[in-house]
């Protein structure tokens, strides 16, 4: 093969594996941080600065159920880091319960599990990110990008459809198991209308932050 | 002089001397932003920028008929992460302060150089001092807002979980505030979307090199904490 054939194949070959986009695989890392209410072996640590990690692969993103414009990364570890004053603890998740979500459709990031002994899907628990998300990074779970919003660790998500609660679940029923104990997030501020809280995205008035990191 | 009186006038004079103990405090700003550090442009890098001061440094003062409560002194740090690179950046003294005004639902770090919203501000509504009066028929969208709302007609607890109200702060205490994110020198609300087309000419100087800020959309929300104690790692 000449010198020019070898050009022009690198070159094709190149554009070729642009193309394929994110069919090649790479580890990746999501991060949650906000501040807020958590519980970590029956430990109550309040404003606490906590950081939610997830380390897996791009090579498991996926749509989600098969539903339009929902992706998820499934297969990796979860671990959670809090910072309450001088204290900082660590803790891993047990497998099979916390994954990370994409919702195109209505706006939102998220570490979203799996609770309870019935392995309910809970989107927004331990933390959902949506509103004043910047559209432009709603690309998928495989893109760099760094994203803010509302704070949501709501269990029963979303509940301002109608003929849904519009209130929370109790997330201390549906503890997280860790390595370090059960664990527990808190999403104590909120608004209401009519005693319920207002919808599903104006309604969570703290904020959180989402990242996605490439090596 | 008779040593009952002398005692007396020790616990008179502590009373009115309140509660002067200083206590250090850390108060932060975290976001993602816009900006250029020592030359280098970078885009969408989240950022922590921190004040590490004491509580006996926080002062309320009056500016334009309201008060606000500063802390001008303290060492300040910006952590940035562009990508997997993380910069922690020194920011020379007496350049930024913390401020925080209730009554517009204004937090974050002015710039003694550029203005009281830069480098970077929380705010209610999207653009700091633009918000107009805070309707009171409706909740709020984020913390500042309720907050604003809170101080003009306490009644309205009814549209905010319990734990809401007692997020008021003169930032002499462990805080958390929250809102839309701002880190522009001076916002174009006129280009479609909005944009921050310049910066200031003063830079923040650090011991990385020169810093700016200029947050190129109107998404994006941050978050306003304040830590008590020695010892806090972050």
């Amino acid at each position: 093969m000449s010198k020019r054939q070898r050009l022009v194949c690198a070159a094709a070959c190149a554009a070729a594996w642009l193309a394929a986009g994110s069919a090649v695989a790479a580890p990746v890392t999501y991060t949650g941080f906000t501040v807020t209410d958590v519980s970590l072996n029956g430990i109550h640590y309040h404003n606490a600065a906590v950081t939610l990690t997830f380390v897996g692969d791009t090579a498991n993103v996926a749509t989600f159920n098969g539903m339009t414009g929902i992706y998820a990364n499934e297969n990796g570890t979860a671990s959670v880091q809090i910072v309450s004053g001088a204290t900082v603890l660590h803790a891993t998740f047990a497998s099979g319960q916390v994954f990370v979500s994409l919702d195109q459709n209505n706006g939102g990031f998220g570490f979203s599990s799996f609770v309870g002994a019935s392995h309910t899907l809970e989107p927004a628990y331990p933390l959902g990110i949506d509103g004043n998300i910047n559209p432009n990074g709603l690309n998928d779970l495989v893109t760099p990008i760094v994203q803010s919003g509302a704070q949501w660790s709501c269990i029963g998500f979303p509940i301002a459809y109608p003929q849904h609660s519009g209130h929370c679940g109790n997330p201390a029923a549906y503890p997280l198991a860790t390595d370090h104990g059960p664990f527990v997030i808190y999403m104590p501020y909120y608004s209401m209308q009519g005693g319920k809280i207002v919808d599903d995205i104006g309604g969570a008035l703290n904020n959180a932050l989402f990242t996605i990191q490439l090596p | 002089m008779n040593r009952a009186i002398i005692i007396a006038l020790a616990f008179a004079t502590a009373a009115a001397c309140g509660n002067s103990a200083a206590v250090p405090i850390l108060f932060t700003v975290s976001g993602a932003v816009d900006g250029e550090l020592n030359g280098q442009s970078f885009s969408d890098a989240k950022f922590r920028l921190d004040l590490r001061t004491d509580t006996a440094d926080t002062v309320a003062v009056v500016e334009n008929g309201v008060t606000v409560y500063r802390n001008e002194l303290g060492q300040a740090e910006l952590i940035l992460t562009r990508g997997t690179q993380t910069t922690v950046a020194q920011i020379a003294a007496n350049q930024i302060y913390v401020r925080y005004d209730p009554t517009n639902g204004v937090v974050g770090f002015g710039s003694f150089a550029v203005g009281p919203f830069y480098p970077v501000s929380l705010d209610w509504c999207g653009v700091p001092m633009q918000c107009g009066a805070v309707q009171t028929t409706s909740p709020q969208f984020n913390i500042l807002g309720a907050l604003v709302q809170l101080k003009v007609d306490p009644k309205d607890t009814v549209f905010y979980s319990s734990a809401v109200p007692g997020l008021a702060t003169q930032l002499k205490g462990p805080a958390l505030l929250g809102g839309f994110l701002d880190a522009c020198y001076s916002i174009d609300l006129n280009t479609q979307p909005p944009s921050c087309p310049s910066k200031p000419s003063v830079p923040i100087k650090t011991n990385q090199g020169n810093l700016y800020f200029q947050k190129q959309n109107i998404f994006g929300t941050g978050i306003f904490t304040a830590v008590t104690g020695t010892g806090v790692p972050w």
